[in-house]
């Protein structure tokens, strides 16, 4: 056995441990991988133990002046799922990016309130997305909404998750 | 168990191109989102790592993660990803183009984590350790690679599987039917079907293959 060999049986070992003990929820681990920004330490759930049981959705509304508002609308981000989108379904990169700044958003609401959540770098991704992309023209303000609900259900039932402060355009 | 350690690495190597491949298009193909005005604009997301974000810039590196620039990275990772397949035919060392989407993966995981799902963290450990193991020529080093491919993806499915149990939902069959109601996830017609017939057999034999492969 060379020296190389002995290193990457080593790395290797020391790597698998860390994640068996990151599947455990281990506290040293869960805080190393705060810092784990290339994702080497992976947490394995695929759906378990709750799975995802909502979809998030995006809307927003305009202040056009002091009491003129607009409705809120609803961005449709990704494109509804076909038979051919078990083989290519690029959009679920696009809802991931969104589920993922909803999830963080969510989370920071519920453990430091709203201040917290909105000067979060997921709630900057959402706005700066929506001040580049809705027609603004004559605008004097945005603000943004999330909302949850099961799609396909009969009963819908939409949940707000959250609203945004107004921003000045 | 006797396995040829360089011909299953050059397997393992052919199918993760094919992963590569697709994940690049996949993002070539919603490449607005990585945009300034898109939903994974640089510009906003070093403000995640702050830290990593000025050592960046510091060597200099920060044109890399501009729009641009990173879809020329993801441009040449597909035919890098090619190049795999074609010197595994050839029998030539995939180690260079192997070496490029090493560090390409560096590159999006730091530019682009969001919109990384379970398939790409697991192409991710692949990469990076067969990319360890093309770096040693004798068969040794290549052997444990493999062993510690098998292993993360048996605690992958292990882990999944034996949460599951843990919880009435799926012994019940109830969150199948509720992840079915999503449009993220779920089928209309799948939906309906299911409702009308009792498949809770059918969602215990998810839970049992997934803690068991």
């Amino acid at each position: 056995m060379k020296a190389y060999d002995i290193f990457l049986s080593a790395f290797f070992l020391i790597w698998f441990i860390l994640s068996v003990m990151s599947q455990l929820k281990n506290k040293f681990i869960l805080k190393m991988r705060s810092f784990d920004c290339l994702h080497l330490i992976p947490n394995w759930r695929f759906f378990a133990p709750i799975p995802a049981k909502k979809d998030y959705h995006l809307e927003y509304r305009l202040k056009l002046g002091e009491s003129n508002t607009t409705r809120w609308e609803r961005i449709e981000l990704v494109a509804q799922r076909n038979f051919w989108s078990m083989f290519w379904y690029p959009s679920k990169r696009l809802r991931k990016a969104f589920n993922t700044s909803v999830r963080r958003i969510k989370r920071r609401l519920s453990d430091s309130g709203f201040d917290s959540a909105s000067r979060s770098v997921s709630y900057l991704h959402l706005l700066n997305y929506l001040q580049n992309s809705v027609l603004i023209n004559n605008a004097k303000a945005l603000q943004f909404r999330i909302i949850s609900q099961q799609d396909f259900a009969k009963n819908r039932k939409p949940r707000l998750v959250f609203t945004s402060d107004w921003h000045i355009q | 168990m006797h396995f040829d350690a360089s011909d299953t690495l050059h397997w393992v190597e052919c199918i993760l191109s094919i992963q590569v491949i697709i994940s690049s298009l996949e993002i070539i193909k919603i490449e607005d989102i990585l945009k300034d005005e898109g939903l994974l604009s640089w510009r906003i997301h070093r403000l995640n790592h702050p830290k990593v974000a000025l050592f960046i810039k510091k060597i200099r590196l920060d044109f890399l993660f501009r729009f641009q620039m990173t879809r020329i990275v993801i441009v040449i990772r597909i035919l890098m990803a090619f190049m795999i397949s074609i010197f595994v035919i050839i029998n030539f060392s995939v180690l260079m183009p192997l070496l490029f989407i090493f560090f390409s993966t560096i590159f999006l995981t730091l530019r682009n984590p969001q919109s990384n799902d379970g398939s790409d963290q697991m192409a991710s450990i692949v990469i990076y350790s067969c990319t360890l193991a093309e770096c040693v020529t004798a068969g040794y080093g290549k052997e444990i690679a493999i062993y510690f491919i098998v292993a993360q993806s048996s605690l992958a499915y292990a882990t999944s599987g034996f949460l599951k149990l843990t919880k009435k939902g799926w012994q019940n069959g109830d969150y199948v039917p509720e992840i079915l109601k999503t449009s993220s996830f779920g089928n209309l017609r799948l939906l309906a079907y299911i409702e009308k017939k009792n498949l809770l057999p059918l969602f215990w034999g998810v839970v049992w293959l997934t803690g068991t492969v």
